[in-house]
């Protein structure tokens, strides 16, 4: 696993996307350096006391010239309110990049990837990642509504083809995204979403690297608090052995 | 300027440690914090046999500080020494292992197996975990049942021992009697204190476990005023803690009576909160004309 830092950032871009969905971008060239797809950051705004504890994002993207890391995160209590609430010049205490991203020796020259709602994060990352190195991806996005889907201009010119699904039908075809993926079991698959999206995968495809996210304290593997149900039993650490697992590895109860 | 303090018969480098739990076996923190600078490292719990701990939901967020219900999850003993000890013992820091137990004989075996590995400081004996049910049997119930814990390691070990009390009890300074009556080289306190958090939405407890044990800032005047009545009652070093996420809050724990402290869930708040807090204790020490860390131990004033 890569090196992880603690640190404090500028913010250099704030934006709410959706109503209840927030782009940060920090200066953090250590970090941007490093950050693999599926990794995330442990942060806080650095002058606030309360909440006490840092909020785990999947890294959305980087811009490895100018040092720049960004993360998309839902907006769902204090701690997400507070972070959505800063603005460029604010500073962002900062941990990472943490976790194992997206297994690399999983690449293939074709690619499926499937996001679930703000899973949106980490495929949209990976997506860069597998269009820079020259492989072709297959992006299957689901969202409750067509106005949640966020990034999705970017996904249509990034990747080479760009399937979606809503709730309500008001994009792409109506229901959940996983009705839409093909048959190839020869194609690698990468996911990331609500767990009931994830659940799928036990059956349609084991072999699919799925991130997960789970509570955290510290995000580095020290305090215990993640643990992510394993099929054989065991429980295991979502910030240091994941939060990216084999489909068929996780307890999907 | 005189940092350095003895707790039994371990040298401790500076009064600044990191405590059980919050610090995993030391390896994870490495990129994050330089090791070789803290006084001490008192290692997450290690019990006779591997643990996975509670099911979770284990661990929420609460007004400044958490709930941990995680039940001593840990590798057991035996992967300890062989996997987890070997860096330890390189890392620069002084090394306490955290031994817990559900039965005498077990804190025993344990103890025991930890006296054959070498790089071993002392170990600070859990005897008050609140997320672990046991048949019945729970030593911090009485000062009584927490010396027969006491006085059974006592004779099992030469190494330096430390008992960490337990907070949920109504008179500390009786538990910290005890544990010295029965030749323990030092108290540590406070553990955490048992709470509760209910989704309101589902009407459920927040842990699987129902309840856990708070720590973090809002327990620290509950800590400090623990450590000042324990310092009081006894002769032997009091290890503070609870809530230290600032030199500012280490201080108030030494002024109190603390020899020494450990910054736990603050490490999770900010891993650089063990070097802030030396630092700032050094500030204050110069500051202040104090030249050894012993002439600001207990240096509280009362009217």
């Amino acid at each position: 696993m890569s090196k992880k830092y603690n640190l404090t950032a500028v913010v250099v871009a704030a934006a709410r996307l959706i109503p209840n969905g927030a782009q940060l971008t920090f200066r953090a060239p250590v970090i941007a350096k490093s950050a693999r797809p599926g990794q995330f950051v442990f942060v806080k705004p650095a002058l606030l006391r309360e909440p006490v504890l840092r909020r785990a994002f999947s890294v959305s993207a980087v811009d490895r010239v100018k040092g720049d890391v960004s993360v998309y995160f839902d907006i769902k209590g204090e701690g997400t309110r507070a972070l959505a609430a800063l603005k460029k010049g604010d500073t962002l205490a900062v941990t990472g990049p943490c976790g194992h991203g997206f297994d690399p020796h999983g690449f293939g020259r074709r690619n499926l990837l499937v996001a679930g709602g703000c899973g949106i994060a980490p495929m949209l990352f990976l997506a860069t990642e597998l269009k820079k190195k020259g492989r072709k991806v297959d992006f299957y996005y689901g969202a409750r509504t067509a106005s949640q889907l966020v990034y999705r201009r970017e996904l249509g010119r990034l990747c080479d083809t760009l399937t979606l699904a809503t709730d309500d039908g008001s994009a792409g075809t109506r229901g959940v995204i996983t009705r839409r993926l093909p048959d190839s079991p020869e194609t690698p698959v990468f996911a990331c979403g609500p767990r009931a999206m994830l659940n799928a995968f036990q059956r349609l495809r084991p072999d699919a690297q799925v991130a997960l996210e789970a509570e955290m304290a510290c995000g580095v593997g020290v305090c215990m608090g993640c643990a992510v149900k394993m099929a054989d039993g065991s429980l295991t650490r979502c910030c240091v052995e994941g939060p990216v697992f084999r489909a068929s590895e996780v307890s999907w109860n | 300027m005189e940092l350095s303090v003895k707790i039994g018969r371990v040298m401790l480098k500076n009064p600044v440690a990191v405590a059980s739990g919050t610090f995993g076996y030391g390896e994870e923190m490495k990129d994050l914090v330089r090791l070789s600078a803290l006084g001490a490292i008192f290692t997450k719990a290690v019990t006779l046999q591997p643990r996975q701990g509670n099911p979770p939901p284990r661990i929420v967020e609460t007004p400044s500080g958490m709930l941990n219900a995680i039940g001593l999850a840990n590798v057991g003993v035996e992967a300890f020494v062989r996997d987890k000890l070997p860096f330890l013992r390189q890392c620069g820091a002084r090394i306490f292992v955290n031994v817990a137990g559900s039965t005498i004989p077990e804190y025993e075996a344990v103890v025991r197996r930890l006296n054959r590995a070498k790089g071993i400081d002392g170990y600070e004996i859990n005897v008050s975990c609140p997320n672990v049910k046991k048949g019945g049997i729970t030593f911090s119930s009485s000062p009584v049942e927490m010396a027969r814990v006491v006085r059974a390691l006592r004779k099992a070990t030469a190494r330096t021992l430390v008992i960490k009390l337990s907070p949920n009890v109504t008179d500390i300074a009786a538990y910290a009697r005890a544990a010295e009556g029965e030749g323990a080289d030092a108290v540590s306190l406070i553990n955490t204190l048992i709470g509760m958090a209910i989704d309101i939405r589902t009407r459920k407890p927040r842990l699987t476990n129902v309840t856990g044990g708070l720590s973090g800032p809002a327990v620290r005047p509950v800590g400090v005023a623990m450590v000042y009545k324990a310092a009081r009652a006894v002769r032997i070093p009091v290890i503070g803690m609870g809530g230290i996420v600032s030199a500012q809050d280490a201080l108030e724990y030494l002024i109190a009576g603390a020899a020494a402290v450990q910054v736990g869930t603050g490490n999770f708040i900010d891993p650089a909160t063990p070097g802030r807090v030396l630092l700032g204790v050094r500030e204050y020490m110069k500051k202040n004309r104090i030249r050894r860390i012993k002439d600001l131990t207990g240096s509280l004033i009362t009217l």
